[in-house]
């Protein structure tokens, strides 16, 4: 009898020890697969990693777990907090950044720096999330800008086989009590180049720039400014705020002849409107390309600037690289982006005419 | 001998716990799995009639706004009211606002749709303007239906005007230069009442 309960003794400590660590292992798994931003970003770089790697034939089954994240950049001093930015009026997963605009030149700088640094961080982390460029995402050619939009558009067959699809890694808004408390103008103040160039990534011993590029840029050129606060400032609460996109344009032409095509598709992209022509390929009728300044043929990550003529003034970076098949016989040349683009269906569509993938 | 069964009794005991705790995590992977691989666009359906009908709640009386959402391929929005005899059984006798995969019909939204209450009258169409030449007929003028077509993974832009008594949503595709898009809409509205542009056969 004694034994017996000897043995009890024995079993049930062992029982509670091994529920109690079975709760704190779940616990701590919920704490890392809660659902914020940070998990968000990394289902959707372990989602675009599986879809990378997967067998062409099954990679289309295997979606992409993004999620567009919101960010809305508010007064501290106003009341409404998350549902301050109109834009994203029943929204769910909206993150909520407060500055303060109150004259202070201090409190100003603060703010001017907080606004730059979500706009840099939204780069880098969609840049990161999506395999810097060097993963090929959107396998195949399928016909898709076959459909009702090549038409409205007047795609010809030429960029149907190069399929640029897109993922919005996130929608930064600025809500209407900044720009009510902005009397002095510190939105125009923002200078997102110069924080590109001279702030470090966290965790890292180089600046935005030197990450999104080789090591050795240190600066843009003088005539690549953004200007955050034409591309915010809009009548309508639906464009006034910016999607930081992810482009992908693939084709399995031979690489060596479609680069220039790949380029000026690129450039068109990262441009806003007009007819491209030129370098004696193909004339695309697409809307306008701007400048550009640089592009590398592959490998490696290569800084596009423009030197915009409207007021879509916006750095983006891009990288091309050669992609093999599984039996390596196929090579395709793919161009991946990142880029700002105001949240406008015409600028979306237009830059993602060959769809969007994850959850917006 | 009474050890050695207490020893056992120690296994087994250990054995069940690891076995729930293996079970439970086996279980939660499914789901993981589940949720990561499974209907994808029945999650992205879902979103896209929340997301709609928070919009659309968050307007005041009066208010409209345009939104821009994004596509999913085959899907219909339709809207029935309070009354109607035709609509899914899900709406039970309340205006709804419905999401539906393949067509806007009744059956089509019970089996595979996702229907939201709406607290007024709710109308969905989809309106445009066809102007161009095929290759034998010449086709012009209005176009309407009482639906969305969504088509493409793109973003589309939905209207929406919100009154005391009433919600309108509205796509419209402007005007239409191409036979092959207005066939691509005409096949996506047909399951919702509508009604073509005129059209003149050319003279041979």
């Amino acid at each position: 009898m004694d034994k017996k309960g000897a043995l009890d003794s024995t079993i049930l400590p062992l029982i509670i020890i091994s529920v109690i660590g079975f709760l704190i292992l779940a616990f701590a798994f919920y704490q890392i697969f809660s659902n914020n931003s940070l998990e968000q970003r990394e289902l959707c770089r372990l989602s675009v990693l599986s879809r990378a790697t997967a067998p062409t034939a099954v990679q289309q089954n295997v979606p992409l777990n993004c999620f567009t994240e919101k960010i809305c950049i508010t007064n501290k001093d106003s009341i409404f907090s998350s549902s301050d930015c109109k834009q994203f009026a029943g929204e769910k997963n909206v993150r909520t950044v407060k500055i303060k605009i109150d004259g202070n030149p201090k409190e100003q700088a603060d703010a001017k720096l907080i606004i730059e640094k979500e706009y840099a961080n939204a780069m880098f982390d969609c840049w990161a999330m999506t395999g810097q460029g060097k993963l090929d995402i959107f396998k195949g050619e399928s016909g898709k800008v076959e459909g009702i939009l090549s038409s409205l558009v007047g795609l010809d067959s030429v960029i149907k086989k190069i399929e640029p699809k897109c993922i919005v890694c996130s929608r930064v808004a600025i809500s209407d009590s900044v720009y009510k408390a902005d009397k002095s103008n510190v939105l125009s103040t923002l200078d997102f180049n110069g924080y590109l160039s001279r702030e470090k990534v966290p965790g890292s011993s180089l600046t935005y720039l030197q990450t999104f590029t080789d090591e050795i840029v240190n600066g843009f050129a003088g005539t690549d400014k953004i200007d955050l606060r034409n591309n915010l400032a809009d009548a309508s609460v639906n464009t006034s705020q910016i999607a930081i996109v992810f482009m992908q344009i693939k084709t399995k032409e031979d690489p060596a002849l479609v680069a220039e095509r790949a380029a000026k598709l690129t450039a068109v992209a990262i441009g806003g409107g007009g007819i491209i022509s030129g370098l004696g390929v193909v004339a695309v009728s697409f809307p306008v390309a701007s400048i550009l300044a640089a592009i590398g043929a592959t490998g490696g990550a290569y800084l596009f600037a423009e030197k915009a003529v409207s007021d879509n003034q916006a750095v983006s970076f891009a990288s091309c690289n050669s992609y093999s098949s599984e039996d390596g016989k196929e090579a395709s040349l793919g161009c991946s982006l990142i880029k700002p683009v105001k949240w406008d269906i015409n600028s979306v569509n237009n830059l993602c005419y060959g769809g969007i993938e994850g959850n917006l | 001998m009474k050890s050695r069964k207490g020893e056992e009794l120690v296994g087994e005991g250990l054995g069940i716990v690891l076995a729930i705790i293996g079970l439970v995590i086996l279980g939660a992977l499914g789901y993981g799995l589940y949720n990561l691989f499974v209907n994808q666009d029945m999650k992205n359906a879902k979103e896209f009639i929340e997301s709609l009908s928070s919009k659309a709640e968050a307007l005041e009386d009066g208010e409209g706004n345009t939104f821009a959402l994004p596509g999913i391929t085959g899907w219909v929005l339709v809207g029935w009211n309070k009354g109607s005899t035709d609509k899914p059984e899900k709406c039970f006798d309340q205006n709804c606002l419905c999401l539906c995969n393949g067509a806007g019909d009744a059956i089509t939204c019970q089996k595979n749709g996702y229907c939201r209450n709406v607290d007024r009258s709710v109308s969905v169409s989809s309106i445009g303007e066809a102007d161009f030449i095929g290759d034998d007929a010449s086709t012009f003028g209005k176009f309407s239906a009482q639906c969305v077509f969504l088509e493409d993974d793109v973003l589309i832009a939905i209207s929406v005007k919100k009154e005391k008594d009433s919600l309108k949503i509205t796509r419209d595709y402007g005007s239409i230069k191409s036979g092959d898009a207005y066939d691509s809409i005409s096949v996506g509205l047909a399951s919702c009442k509508f009604v073509p542009s005129s059209t003149n056969r050319l003279p041979f």
